[in-house]
């Protein structure tokens, strides 16, 4: 395959960015869960 | 008040880790990993290169960089309909203006990521990672309109005030979105004009190769949805704090003053629980509170 280099280097940018952004907002929201009443969760 | 560490649901039926996720999102999750996975096969395995005789594997690259581009589309679109719902008197919530910034976040996310691989696509195809084409300019100026954007939903102001600003400079930004993607015919660029949809054209797409990259628009929406359902959530936990921070610090002020604590005091709710994370808005933000 040609260009195999970049082809490798933009794919792990794009899902690397990606899976970080996903993993931080789902620690994120994890850490606020705790800290706000379950009856305000609407979602819970 | 229900204990803030609780890890029980309300019925207390089963226990629920505290979290942003529920069964619906777990399995759209599971369903657009799923996905994400076909779609690396697609693109690397299944579809062929541009050209049989030639082997231009660069244009797999294609099929992240047209659906980064497309979502951030949908985002910031998304993004000024929430902000017009916002301004607009009848239907103002504050749903509309958390929605309107998780999605112009996740939009921000995509709109880079399109401009990285049609920089390194550009490295192949013209030989430089960057030149001032009217496209790749424009992308980057509206790349810019929305990191203002985000930058106007952390100023430290009075929250109506700050969403207010915010929604003016969500819609303004959004004008942008049309400039973009009409940019390769308004004027001469390097980058192509589309032509994926386009049947006039011959020879046109390969099957497989406009199956693949449709594939991926369907599999970045997923992605989208996903990511927008949890930035919401957690902009929405943000608020409550930011809520709770603020009614603590009402309470304070009247208790310095020797007034009695009143919690409902300018529909403030009582603050709840441990003290809010620093690093969240509670903790950046300085409400406009004055001592009676």
């Amino acid at each position: 395959m040609r260009f195999a280099g970049y082809l490798a280097a933009g794919y792990t940018i794009v899902l690397g960015s990606l899976a970080a952004y996903a993993a931080r907002i789902v620690a994120k929201g994890r850490r606020l869960a705790r800290q706000v009443p379950v009856e305000e969760q609407r979602w819970r | 008040m229900t204990t803030l560490r609780d890890e029980t649901t309300r019925t207390g039926a089963r226990p629920v880790p505290a979290s942003t996720g529920t069964a619906a999102t777990r399995v759209l999750g599971g369903v657009t990993l799923l996905a994400l996975g076909v779609l690396l096969y697609l693109a690397f395995v299944a579809s062929p290169a541009a050209g049989p005789s030639q082997g231009f594997d660069a244009v797999r690259f294609m099929y992240v960089h047209v659906p980064s581009a497309w979502l951030a589309y949908l985002s910031f679109a998304v993004c000024a309909l929430c902000s017009a719902l916002y301004l607009w008197r009848r239907t103002r919530s504050r749903f509309w203006d958390l929605l309107a910034g998780a999605s112009a976040e996740v939009g921000t996310l995509f709109i880079a990521l399109t401009l990285v691989t049609g920089s390194i696509w550009g490295r192949i195809t013209w030989g430089v990672y960057w030149t001032w084409d009217a496209r790749l300019t424009t992308t980057a100026v509206l790349f810019v309109m929305f990191l203002g954007y985000l930058a106007v939903r952390r100023v430290a102001l009075d929250v109506e005030v700050r969403s207010r600003r915010a929604a003016v400079v969500g819609i303004i930004a959004f004008l942008n979105v049309p400039i973009v993607h009409n940019s390769v015919q308004w004027w001469r660029t390097l980058h192509q004009e589309p032509t994926v949809l386009r049947t006039d054209l011959s020879p046109q797409i390969e099957g497989l190769m406009l199956y693949t990259l449709l594939f991926g628009v369907l599999t970045f929406t997923l992605l989208y949805a996903w990511l927008v359902v949890h930035r919401f959530r957690v902009a929405w936990l943000e608020d409550r704090l930011e809520a709770a921070g603020l009614g603590r610090a009402i309470a304070e002020r009247r208790a310095e003053a020797g007034l009695d604590e009143d919690p409902a005091v300018e529909g403030v709710p009582a603050p709840a629980g441990p003290a809010p994370d620093p690093s969240g808005p509670a903790g950046r933000t300085t409400p406009e509170v004055t001592a009676p």
